[in-house]
């Protein structure tokens, strides 16, 4: 099998350098008219038809390593580091991404098989789809050349081949775990298409803004995959690793947040060129930026450029990407500056106040707040460069300096929605503001008397309770916005159709699900901003506790019940038996743990946590007293926690409604199809 | 090469592979140790450093003016509740023990550093709360913690010589981005033709309808 998936790997390479050259040069052709021997539509055709076939051989090579840690193949080197005969079969499928190589594979893989799909629906434009298949198929080169020279995941071991694995690290043994690389990744790479689209239409000079609506879906399913695989890591983090939250500032977490913040400018700049023809530089600037920030973060994660404890120090790999990723910025600078004259904006703007005008600010904030995650996470680097030492840069800094660009975001959240395109009268100001400004003043004022004292930074130097206020403030004013949006559209069609009010939400939001799956996303990002805010307001309490000793956290008292040791083959485990009382009513029995792996003798916290939505009693076992070998636990009361979940699910749902088409756009598609049978696919294509 | 060290980050699903630290028993951290080196420091910086409130009263004092008294007043009480705030001694541990990091290679926050055996962090956690116990200023806290251990056991740089850049660079680059798109906006709003006046007549329903379609997203 090992030689099996490297002669994929191998395959993969030449069809992928076939779809790269010949695409290249018949695109050549095709823009200077000439013709040779074979017609330049054949040897794109041809080029497409190998770009299709990489995808086969990328997920031969994929299948080829996951069937060898099916089979305890521990002659590939890979699978001995990673797996072992006693890990449970879902873990064993995620060795592919636990280590460097696999995860380099399953790059190669994924973007294969988004080009594999792109490639399929070329007749949305052929000419087009040529373009970007072409520069996807160079990205392919790229990570297909490190896994079959420099990182290459099937080498044997030298030697004797091990009897078992030294298996998965136990941190990653854990269902999230399977699913929230591949989301990242999928987020990672899925830039990689809307970039190629936007090189590519630069490249070809393409007329119009077509290339937009093309890319759209493609850009947001990539930017919700981005967004679950940083939630389920966040998720993660604050169920297995046990320090009692959920992002740290290290830097590859801030290097999967860099190419999401731009992402996001994206996702709303493009609206101006939509509608309007504006933004068109910015635009194709901030998509190449989301794009090489994506391969700054697998930067990041395999030089060792900056520390962090995911890097992989003195790690030959980075080289390799600074090379592509000094390529990738010379090529789009050149592109741009030879088709400049291409991207003139059509109109400017008529008003400060307006909706064009809101999406500038924005992404000017969101922009501020990627350069802020930048800055922090190579100011390190260039310390050391300039005063010749580092420095570390983390929490204290991000809370400081990205929170009020983060509060100030959430204020553009509830305003720009509400203004209209070109300009917005004060009138119209007055109306659409009056009741969300009158919420969010009577929130900020009513919050006070239950403890969020905005005051406190101006007597201590703590600026959490102040900000917290403030974004619970904003919060219920862009939520207020928010709903009245719907309220007022709502009851237009009711008054029409006669249907009570959620019925006509309903109909209002399938009318224009871009518009109101919009307003759901920001929903979701308000409430997830409400969990983030209550960090302000965490307690802890440690203490060793001896049966029946008991402290209290918040509402709740927490009393020893028992705590004991258990083994099993896979690992050792010490725990306490907790009993959760509110008041003298006993609400939960919580059993937090610490496992040493039997495997390779690591250790493993199990936190446990009772969740409610007002907040989460997270407790975990934190060792044991050397002196009277009780053990010893430490609690944390995470307010308002669970609303970020919650959100999450919220902007998933959102996204989703986005995504649909409008329900009058479908039934002008079936209304097509019934007067016209001769042309359904053409009405499917357009509601791409 | 790959880092050899448990900590709640060292869980990249790239499997860097955790290594229990060279185990140590875990301290109690109830039980304070000898007053540390950087607690030493810090009392001789801090004795030089800070006079005390309670220095009895100059004899011209009395013959102040009313209105300096009125003056002093509201100082005093704002002075207060800065102290009250500094004095609770839990919370500024808290807070310090954030400021921190711990400098066994975890690249953890000193007082959120979990891994079991850490060699360093209980050492540092009980040196944190002598100095508070002593009476430190944060400053003189954070300045002992890093000539002791290194500028990376701050968890963000201090507010010194090149390290300024930091802070200053984020902030100030949203400032000038936020000027300039409001001239940027402007401009090409002076450069906009003027719109031509014209007669202002009730709107159709089609038309109506037209606007709202067109000004949807």
């Amino acid at each position: 099998m090992p030689a099996f998936g490297s002669f994929a790997l191998l395959v993969a390479l030449a069809l992928s350098g076939y779809n790269l050259l010949a695409g290249a040069v018949a695109l050549r052709q095709l823009a200077t008219g000439r013709r040779y021997a074979i017609a330049p539509e054949r040897l794109a055709e041809t080029a497409r038809r190998a770009g299709i076939a990489s995808f086969f051989a990328t997920a031969c090579a994929a299948f080829a390593l996951v069937w060898a840690a099916f089979t305890n193949d521990f002659s590939v080197a890979y699978i001995a580091e990673h797996s072992n005969r006693a890990l449970p079969w879902a873990y064993k499928f995620a060795a592919l991404w636990s280590g460097q190589e696999g995860s380099l594979l399953l790059w190669a893989f994924l973007l294969s098989a988004y080009g594999f799909v792109l490639r399929a629906r070329h007749k949305v434009d052929v000419k087009l789809t040529a373009y970007a298949s072409t520069i996807l198929a160079g990205i392919q080169v790229f990570f297909l050349l490190l896994v079959n020279i420099a990182a290459t995941p099937f080498s044997l071991v030298t030697g004797a081949i091990p009897v078992d694995g030294n298996g998965l690290n136990p941190l990653l043994q854990y269902p999230e775990m399977v699913i929230h690389p591949p989301m990242l990744y999928l987020g990672y790479v899925g830039f990689s298409v809307p970039f190629a689209f936007a090189l590519g239409a630069l490249m070809m000079r393409y007329p119009g803004e077509k290339w937009i609506h093309i890319t759209r879906r493609w850009t947001m399913v990539t930017w919700l995959f981005l967004t679950v695989g940083i939630f389920l890591g966040m998720h993660w983090a604050y169920n297995v690793l046990g320090w009692g939250g959920y992002w740290g500032w290290d830097p590859v977490e801030n290097a999967s947040l860099m190419p999401w913040l731009t992402g996001t400018a994206f996702l709303h700049s493009v609206m101006m060129q939509e509608k309007r023809g504006m933004m068109k530089s910015w635009n194709v600037w901030l998509i190449f930026s989301t794009f090489m920030l994506s391969i700054l973060g697998t930067l990041l994660t395999r030089s060792g450029l900056v520390s962090s404890v995911h890097a992989f120090a003195q790690s030959p790999i980075g080289n390799w990407f600074w090379i592509f990723l000094v390529i990738t910025f010379a090529i789009c600078l050149f592109t741009y500056i030879y088709n400049r004259d291409h991207l003139k904006t059509d109109h400017k703007l008529e008003s400060l106040v307006s909706r064009e005008s809101s999406f500038l600010f924005n992404n000017l904030v969101l922009l501020a707040a990627c350069f802020t995650v930048l800055w922090g996470t190579f100011f390190p680097v260039l310390s050391e460069y300039v005063q010749g030492n580092k420095v570390t840069v983390s929490a204290p800094f991000y809370n400081r300096v990205a929170v009020p660009i983060g509060v100030f975001l959430l204020l553009l959240t509830g305003i720009g929605p509400v203004l209209a395109w070109r300009s917005t009268s004060i009138k119209s100001i007055r109306r659409n503001f009056i009741l969300p400004g009158i919420v969010g003043l009577v929130v900020a004022i009513a919050i006070i008397p239950l403890g969020v004292h905005p005051w406190t930074i101006f007597t201590t130097d703590q600026e959490g309770a102040f900000y917290s206020w403030l974004t619970f403030s904003l919060a219920a004013f862009v939520l207020t916005a928010i709903f009245s949006e719907f309220y007022k559209g709502a009851r237009v069609i009711g008054q029409k159709s006669g249907q009570n009010l959620l019925a006509s939400m309903v109909r209002l939001t399938r009318r224009n699900t871009r518009r109101y799956g919009g307003y759901i996303v920001h929903f979701g990002i308000v409430l997830i901003f409400i969990g983030i805010a209550g960090q302000a307001f965490n307690q802890s309490h440690e203490q060793t506790m001896n049966f029946k000793d008991s402290f209290v956290l918040g509402p709740y008292r927490v009393e020893c019940l028992d705590y004991s040791q258990d083994s099993n083959p896979n690992y050792d485990t010490e725990f306490a038996m907790l009993n959760v009382y509110r008041g003298n009513k006993l609400v939960t029995k919580l059993s937090p743990e610490l496992r040493v792996y039997a495997v390779n003798g690591q250790p493993s916290t199990i936190v446990a946590n009772h969740s409610t939505l007002i907040e989460d009693l997270y407790v975990i076992y934190a060792g044991k007293d050397p002196v009277t070998g009780q053990p010893v636990i430490k609690a944390f009361l995470n307010p308002l926690v669970a609303w970020i979940w919650i959100g999450l699910l919220v902007t998933i749902l959102g996204t989703g409604i986005a995504l649909v088409p409008n329900m009058s756009a479908t039934t002008a598609a079936q209304q097509h199809r019934v007067t016209d049978p001769a042309e359904p696919v053409a009405a499917g294509r357009a509601g791409n | 090469m790959r880092r050899s060290f448990p900590s709640r980050h060292d869980s990249g699903f790239e499997g860097a592979r955790l290594q229990p630290c060279q185990e140590q028993p875990k301290q109690n951290r109830a039980l304070a140790p000898e007053t540390s080196s950087v607690a030493q420091a810090a009392l001789t910086v801090e004795a030089t450093a800070f006079r005390p409130w309670n220095q009895p009263q100059k004899k011209g004092r009395a013959l102040a003016p009313a209105a300096l008294r009125y003056l002093i007043l509201p100082l005093v009480i704002v002075l207060s509740v800065i102290t009250l705030g500094a004095a609770d001694t839990e919370a500024r541990y808290q807070d310090l023990g954030h400021k921190l990091m711990c400098v066994c290679g975890c690249s953890e926050i000193l007082i959120e550093c979990n891994h079991v055996g850490c060699p360093d962090s209980d050492r540092m956690l009980a040196e944190l709360r002598a100095a508070i116990d002593h009476g430190d200023s944060n400053n003189v806290i954070l300045t002992a913690f890093q000539d002791k251990y290194g500028p990376t056991a701050l968890a963000a740089p201090m507010l010194t010589k090149f390290n300024i850049v930091a802070w200053v660079v984020p902030p100030a680059l949203l400032i000038l981005g936020l000027f300039g798109t409001w001239v940027l906006v402007k401009r090409w709003r002076m450069r906009s033709a003027a719109m031509p006046i014209v007669e202002v007549a009730p709107l159709s329903d089609e038309l109506r309808e037209k606007i709202r379609k067109e000004t949807e997203v």
